[in-house]
């Protein structure tokens, strides 16, 4: 493959659509309580019929960050909460089919004082009612948080199952004793055989300088981290950013690209060993809620408060209040709060950005046969908001295909807010 | 990787269409060419008393006939898929067979005057309803337009006891999928990639597999480069090699 060259730090600013954010899901605002937990168990029963019906993604959400208003405070409720996240799986498991297994597993949310052994007593529960792929591509990811003084035993949680950690990541121009210990975290995780470390590097700190922000990214280039993923602000990765955000995230982009890491969209960066960039060139490649994914399409079910759920054409969320959740799960009844059944448009949407995403292309003809639109017609607004983009070759469009192009990843952000469902995560 | 498949649906280079009325028939009439050929055009069908209409749509799960209900009347296809089934002893169901747009149901029930089996809609359904008063003496007051009606029939029957018989399950998968793209390919759509409404409950049945197998071997087919599924859409990847793992059973 021959080296695309560095893009001008111009394009990058303008067009890396960091501060026009997308979320892939269309927003839970459109979601209604109208369609809840009937339609959750419909959704399973039709997907669990379908010829080879898709395996599924677990999204395992603990709101114990101490960023989130919901998070209980101790130890004691934190078990409580896993016992009840252990009940909402033996409601949710026996609606889909035995041979639907398990490849992709996200368990976030962990933070403050957590017991050692949460993560353990979880997965069990867990492996009791599902059935937990062994696959060397699965995504078992287990994302711990920055600066926790006694995170659990990395080498027990790869014996669990997790292949893949996320790290939380100190910010970039931290002291000298955070970044050691960090980097110290980044090794014992080698160690324990993690296949794929994932960090975060946050763009958003308007209290250092150009310098010294360069030299803390090169700083954590130098980790060599699996995977990282560009962020804007601590709360909300996709809030609006001021000017200067976007020449840090240009800066950082370039950085990236020239240590050798590739871009593989949305602001998700990768070693070109990693399996998603190999899945990237050769496929399967999926993209969810909860990113990208080394995996053929997934359906995916949200366990635990606020957790998002999409099976089939449709989409759920669980209740975003804490004791709602709670009693819905004492009472034996999925927690589902609202969801919506994806119309016409929307599935259109969806695939087309599932294409530009994963495959780098929409292929027109059968996308026109099947939705019966003529694609040109149907996108032109989005087409017409989109010619700058063209005009700088990050996208193409002929009579076959739309196409990203060379860089067009570096972009996607941009291109798919129009195109796909728009939205932010409420 | 997400690509959008070809759905059934009318668009080139076959359209279902609706432009008949009571002296012509639509363009694309599934009985007009049995008709024409026994010498009835619409307005003599009309003299007979003898109904050509179009029906629906039926929404998914709408039984379109019952075992034993008087037989007046067949049917084909607009849009949609149909599957016929009986109910055993015990309350079982057994699939008899799906009908594809363009196909005909009930002209098995032409002989006795009753339906054998059961019918439902397996997703949105439109048909055209070619009913006439005395089904039963069809074969005295229009002679010959039986026989050629029977030319209709889905090229899927003679297959039936074949697919549940002694063959492999990846065999019979085969030959169901390959069935599928043929009877598409010959309405004039894609003979590589469709949807299919059925579920894998419904196939297995029909093939005498465990839907779990269905899917199984689907998966399976998929890791061998023979085709690709994504949740009801087929593309066929390897024509020659499905063709060839399909030949015990279809024998062509």
């Amino acid at each position: 493959m021959s080296p695309i060259p560095l893009p001008s730090r111009a394009p990058l600013r303008q067009y890396s659509g960091a501060d026009t954010p997308f979320d892939g899901f269309p927003g839970p605002s459109r979601f209604s309580p109208e369609f809840g937990a009937a339609q959750f168990r419909a959704a399973a029963r039709q997907t669990n019929d379908d010829p080879a019906p898709r395996l599924l993604s677990l999204h395992l959400r603990l709101p114990f960050d101490p960023a989130d208003p919901a998070a209980p405070a101790d130890p004691g409720r934190s078990r409580a909460y896993v016992h009840r996240l252990a009940r909402e799986c033996a409601i949710v498991a026996p609606l889909f089919d035995r041979d639907r297994d398990v490849v992709q597993l996200q368990l976030d949310g962990l933070g403050g004082e957590l017991p050692d052994d949460l993560p353990g007593e979880l997965l069990h529960a867990v492996s009791r009612c599902f059935f937990l792929s062994r696959g060397d591509t699965r995504e078992f990811l287990i994302a711990l948080p920055g600066g926790a003084r006694n995170a659990p035993p990395l080498a027990g949680l790869v014996d669990l199952g997790f292949n893949r950690l996320r790290l939380g990541t100190p910010p970039i121009a931290a002291d000298g004793e955070s970044a050691a210990r960090f980097a110290g975290r980044l090794r014992a995780a080698r160690a324990a055989g993690f296949r794929s470390i994932a960090v975060d590097l946050r763009y958003a700190c308007p209290s250092i300088g150009d310098d010294d922000f360069e030299s803390g990214v090169h700083r954590l280039l130098a980790l060599r981290p699996d995977r990282i993923a560009l962020r804007g602000e601590e709360a909300s990765p996709h809030a609006e950013l001021p000017a200067e955000h976007g020449l840090r995230h240009a800066i950082a982009t370039r950085a990236l690209l020239a240590a050798g890491y590739e871009a593989l969209g949305l602001d998700q960066f990768v070693q070109p060993q990693d399996d998603l960039a190999r899945a990237r060139r050769d496929g399967p490649l999926h993209h969810n809620d909860l990113g990208f994914a080394a995996q053929a399409p997934t359906d995916l079910i949200g366990l635990g408060v606020g957790a998002r759920s999409r099976i089939g054409d449709t989409c759920f969320q669980n209740y975003a209040e804490l004791t709602a959740w709670e009693s819905s799960i004492d009472m034996g009844d999925l927690p589902v709060w609202r969801g919506l059944q994806l119309d016409l448009d929307l599935r259109l949407r969806s695939d087309v950005v599932q294409a530009l995403l994963c495959a780098g292309h929409v292929e027109l003809d059968p996308l026109q046969t099947q939705y019966g639109i003529v694609f040109a017609d149907y996108f032109r607004e989005e087409l017409a908001a989109l010619q700058p983009l063209r005009d700088a070759d990050l996208l193409r469009l002929d009579a076959r295909q739309l196409q990203l192009g060379p860089q067009g990843r570096l972009a996607l952000q941009a291109i798919c807010a129009p195109l796909g469902a728009t939205g932010r995560r409420s | 990787m997400s690509r959008p498949f070809l759905s059934p649906f009318p668009a080139k280079p076959v359209p279902i269409t609706d432009d008949g009325d009571e002296f012509t028939f639509c363009s694309s009439c599934a009985f007009a060419g049995a008709c024409q050929a026994e010498g009835y055009d619409k307005s003599a069908l009309q003299e007979l008393h003898c109904l050509v209409e179009h029906v629906g749509p039926y929404h998914a799960g709408t039984p379109l006939f019952r075992e034993g209900d008087p037989f007046n009347a067949i049917a084909a296809v607009r849009s949609g898929t149909v599957k016929t089934f009986r109910i055993d002893a015990s309350g079982r169901e057994q699939v008899l067979g799906f009908f594809l747009l363009g196909e005909v149901i009930g002209l098995d029930a032409i002989h006795n005057g009753r339906f054998p089996c059961n019918a439902v809609a397996l997703d949105t359904v439109s048909l055209c309803r070619f009913s006439f008063p005395m089904m039963a003496t069809l074969a005295t007051r229009m002679p010959g337009l039986q026989a050629q009606l029977f030319r209709l029939l889905s090229q899927d029957i003679n297959k039936a006891a074949a697919m549940a018989g002694d063959f492999s399950a990846d065999e019979r998968m085969a030959a169901f999928v390959l069935s599928i793209a043929r009877r598409f390919a010959c309405r004039g759509f894609s003979p590589t990639r469709f949807v299919l409404s059925m579920s894998r409950t419904d196939i297995g049945n029909y093939l005498r597999l465990a839907a779990e197998t269905v899917s199984r071997v689907v998966r399976r087919f998929q890791d061998d480069g023979l085709l690709r599924v994504d949740r009801r859409e087929f593309e066929i990847l390897d024509l020659p090699r499905l063709q060839r793992l399909a030949q015990p059973v279809l024998r062509d």
